[in-house]
């Protein structure tokens, strides 16, 4: 019984990986296929060749699009960490403010609004602004994300044990160094995997670069990608030698840190 | 093994039909780290009786209890229960329940499903044996009263207080009427008032149903009060086992004299004079009635502090002198902690005797039918 | 703190709340540049009548709502919407949930390797997913219709014919929700007891009766808030899909009203309609929640 029930068990995940992870594993393998084999149903592909990633990096400039996606994906992280830290912060420590229900209530609502139903005022005041083509404007307007990130650091900050903190304030710390010294020294592993999840997030957005970054040389990589393909006889060695180094970095990323992104959910609201 | 031996109890031979109760015979357990957990050459839990398995954390009781239950699989060895060899069958099977440390009542049903899930179970499983929804309905009930909670039965776990989630745990197992009944710390989950209380409540319980009963405690005192059978573990290995008055007052090993008893046993070091009836040691001496023999030039001498008393008196046994550090009030005794030339020691004062202020000499007696012998390598005990 | 502080409650709270709200500013300022203001901008606009550039723009009324309703399109869109919402909620509750559990039921070291497995396709870039499928969907030359060939089966072209064109973009998108929500079932179930099912084995209980009677129990609430929370987050994956494989097509098959909005302003540059689809979506949202709101309020009470 238990044997069938092992059995059972890992047919099942194995099924899901399978299904989950073939379409961008076939594509994978793909990538490497010379032009005249594209379309051949082995699965591996021998005798490989990377003259699709030499197409894709010549042709189609992925290297410059990377770039951007790296300053938006850095720089959205980075501002949503700092907008949000303090929040997070205050609203752990200032337990009894007057307006912290307003506040939590404000950030929650902000996380449920539909995106969608923001992007024609968002694209109005980014034009507004100048900076339409503008990094700035491919930056800053994605702080309306950063409710996540003070949620999330919230229940980070929650978790850490509420002595050391009442300790420091026996020692007659002020709430920023408190902040400072306790929370930032405690927070850090957190701090690492909220901001790898935020990053991974900001670099996978489609949406809003292609709003505000019209020219195909300033735009990121999801948006540039897609402006590669057609309806009509697609390129697809170059470009799915393209998706995949799309992809390449973040998914480094998170095979060095599954293990701290894991432990970042484990702390999430979901308790 | 040396634990071998020091069981009392009847170990079945291989021309014995196996006793009633639960045998662990030969049983051992590793974790995949490859540490031992438990490693018994037999461990008998007599039919009717309420064993409590106590020792410190670590030493394997709690490991003995899970094989028992079925939920854990011995690494080798055979699980017998009253004579069947259950070490493979599912621990639903084995006519075992068991209430968990922290009750492990499913938070999502009410109290009443709680209990009656094994019997709504079995009842799905085995339409011909199973019961039917009256009986199981009856039996629910019955518990519930025997147990206080008729009041309480809609309620749902989070709504509950420690000691009442501790009586649903006690009626989710008994309603099974299991010939074994595992309690594994069943009172550390509650506070020290209600503890007392659960107690006399696990006792009675145990008095009516009048089936086996096994209980895991780090306690000394929760085990020495409620047992009928007593099992001291330490390390994996079984120390020594018998009724808690026998274990209390000829603890086979050292472990097991200072581990039982609070104030712990006073330990010290003597020297075994020529004639065989005098130990002495710095600030120390003792005078036996019969002499020793074949025991080792220095042994280790251990008394109670209960068992010395400050009145002077001629007859055979202890003296000790030291100077009171410390003097601790119990409500019924006083405690003096001492020091000796040879160590601290503590003696009991009882409650209407004079009681000796701290920093002034004092000299203890005890009666030489009251002295402990262990041998200092081995830590076994030595007959006087 | 000091004492004086701490009995007189008045002031210090002040104080106190003074300097959270110091705290909250960069927070509350970025999300009312952002979220608030742009909010309260779209329910203005939905008002008007404005191609996004021109200086002059004219009252409309409730015209750019009634526009919504006439238009065949929007209803389509609409209905799009719902059968895409229905289409997720398996894959943002019970599949993620069966992953999850058995990957709980037996932790170790394949589990582990599960974990990470199964957490790839939130990592993949979507416009790399979104090629990945639209290669091996290719009508002519793809893998999954050479495979259906191979087999003697006729050729599918899934992205290309109505019938089958939505469901593809599902199954494009459904990898991201599973995996996503496969880890957050797993962080729920790290707070089930585990005593709990050890209980349950005691009590007879097989395996399955286990995992239906004990465990799925007690994540009814973790089910209700993914599926919740998937019909939040699940519209941009969709878009991106929908943006790259169909642009709402074949004969707007695959439209729903996110992208529908998109293609009013960015495309007709129609500011109003575009808005008043905006609110349109955001007030069926509100009573999306307000309905998950009861539904968990009255769980809350049953326990």
């Amino acid at each position: 019984m238990r044997v069938g029930n092992a059995v059972g068990r890992h047919a099942l995940l194995i099924a899901a990986v399978v299904l989950m992870l073939l379409p961008v594993v076939w594509g994978l393998s793909t990538s490497f296929k010379p032009l005249s084999t594209i379309y051949d149903m082995s699965p591996i592909p021998w005798p490989g060749s990377l003259e699709n990633y030499q197409a894709a990096l010549g042709r189609y400039a992925i290297g410059r699009l990377l770039l951007n996606t790296l300053v938006m994906a850095a720089g959205v992280t980075v501002a949503n960490i700092l907008v949000a830290l303090p929040a997070a912060y205050a609203l752990v420590r200032f337990e009894k403010a007057r307006g912290r229900g307003l506040m939590l209530g404000a950030v929650g609502a902000a996380l449920l609004i539909p995106p969608q139903a923001l992007i024609i005022p968002q694209f109005l005041l980014t034009t507004q602004f100048g900076w339409q083509g503008n990094p700035i404007g491919l930056i800053i307007p994605q702080l309306g994300t950063s409710a996540l990130a003070v949620l999330l650091l919230r229940d980070h900050i929650r978790a850490l044990p509420p002595s050391l903190i009442g300790a420091a304030i026996l020692e007659g710390a002020t709430p920023l160094e408190i902040l400072w010294h306790v929370v930032l020294g405690l927070l850090r592993p957190a701090l690492g995997a909220v901001s790898i999840l935020l990053f991974i997030n900001t670099w996978n957005e489609y949406l809003w670069p292609l709003l505000v970054m019209p020219n195909p040389e300033d735009t990121t990589i999801q948006p540039g990608l897609a402006l590669f393909t057609g309806p009509e006889n697609p390129q697809y060695g170059p470009l799915l030698a393209a998706a995949m180094l799309a992809s390449l970095p973040v998914v480094t990323i998170y095979v060095l840190a599954s293990r701290r992104i894991a432990d970042a959910f484990l702390h999430s609201g979901l308790r | 093994m040396t634990s071998a031996k020091l069981i009392e109890s009847p170990v079945p031979g291989a021309e014995n039909a196996p006793p009633a109760g639960v045998l662990l015979d030969g049983v051992s357990k590793r974790f995949d780290s490859g540490r031992a957990a438990l490693d018994v050459a037999s461990l008998h839990v007599p039919s009717g009786s309420l064993t409590v398995f106590v020792g410190p954390s670590g030493c394997g009781k709690t490991t003995a209890l899970r094989i028992v239950s079925g939920l854990e699989e011995p690494t080798a060895g055979r699980v017998l229960i009253d004579g069947t060899d259950v070490t493979h069958a599912p621990p639903g099977r084995r006519g075992v329940s068991m209430v968990f440390q922290d009750f492990a009542l499913y938070p999502h049903m009410t109290v009443e499903r709680n209990i009656s899930f094994g019997l709504r179970l079995a009842a799905k499983h085995r339409s011909e044996s199973g019961l039917d929804s009256a009986e199981i309905e009856r039996r629910v009930t019955q518990a519930c009263e025997s147990l206080g909670l008729t009041a309480l039965r809609r309620r749902r776990p989070g709504q509950l207080s420690g000691g009442e989630r501790q009586r649903v745990g006690l009626a989710r197992a008994i309603v099974r009427r299991p010939k074994v009944l595992l309690l594994d710390e069943p009172l550390s989950a509650l506070d020290a008032q209600l503890r007392q209380q659960a107690r006399a409540e696990l006792v009675r319980l145990h008095r009516e149903l009048g089936n086996t009963v096994v209980l895991v405690t780090h306690d000394q005192l929760e085990a020495l009060s409620m047992a009928t059978h007593l099992v001291v573990l330490s390390k994996g290995h079984v120390l020594q086992a018998g009724s808690p008055a026998e274990v209390y007052r000829r603890p086979q090993d050292e472990f097991v004299a200072t581990f039982l008893g609070s104030p712990p046993m006073n330990l010290a070091t003597v020297t075994v004079h020529d004639t065989g009836d005098r130990l002495t040691a710095p600030g120390l001496g003792a005078r036996l009635p019969r002499p020793l023999r074949g025991v080792p030039a220095e042994v280790r001498l251990g008394w109670r502090p209960g068992d010395g008393t400050l009145r002077h008196t001629e007859a055979p046994g202890l003296v000790a002198d030291g100077v009171v550090d410390l003097v601790e009030f119990t409500g019924d005794a006083m405690i003096a902690q001492c020091t000796g030339d040879s160590g601290r020691w503590a003696v009991t004062v009882p409650a209407n005797d004079p009681v000796p202020a701290a920093g002034e000499p004092v000299r203890v007696h005890v009666p030489a039918e009251r002295l402990h012998l262990f041998d200092p390598a081995t830590g076994m005990r030595l007959e006087a | 703190m000091t004492l004086a502080t701490q009995t007189k409650a008045g002031p210090a709270r002040k104080t106190g709340s003074a300097l959270a709200w110091l705290y909250f500013t960069p927070a509350i300022v970025s999300l009312l540049i952002w979220v608030y203001g742009p909010l309260l901008f779209t329910a203005v606009l939905s008002f008007l009548d404005w191609n996004l550039v021109s200086p002059d723009a004219a009252w409309q009324g409730l015209r750019n709502y009634g526009t919504l309703v006439t238009q065949p399109e929007f209803g389509n869109a609409a209905w799009n919407t719902v059968l895409y919402g229905l289409c997720v909620l398996p894959f943002a509750t019970v599949v993620p949930c069966a992953l999850a559990i058995a990957m709980w039921k037996r932790p170790g070291r394949a589990s582990e390797i599960y974990r990470m497995l199964l957490f790839l396709p939130v990592v993949v870039a979507p416009v790399a997913n979104a090629l990945a499928w639209q290669f091996i969907l290719d009508p002519l030359h793809g893998a999954v219709n050479q495979t259906l060939r191979a087999v003697g089966l006729p050729a599918v072209n899934w992205l290309g014919d109505p019938h089958t064109a939505l469901l593809t973009i599902v199954a494009v998108t459904v990898p991201k929700v599973v995996a996503l929500n496969t880890l957050l079932f797993g962080a729920a179930l790290a707070n089930v007891d585990r005593r709990t099912v050890e209980a349950a084995r005691m009590d007879d209980a097989r395996e399955g009766e286990i995992t239906r009677a004990v465990v799925i129990p007690q994540l009814r609430r973790t089910m209700i808030l993914l599926g919740m929370l998937s019909l939040v987050v699940v519209w941009p994956w969709l878009f991106t899909n929908i943006s790259v494989l169909t642009r709402g097509g074949p004969s707007n098959a695959t439209d729903n009203v996110y992208f529908r909005l998109y293609t009013y302003a960015f495309t007709f540059f129609d500011a109003g309609t575009a808005s008043a689809a905006a609110i349109v979506i955001a007030v069926a949202f509100g009573l999306l929640l307000a309905g998950y709101a009861f539904l968990s309020r009255r769980f809350r009470a049953s326990r």
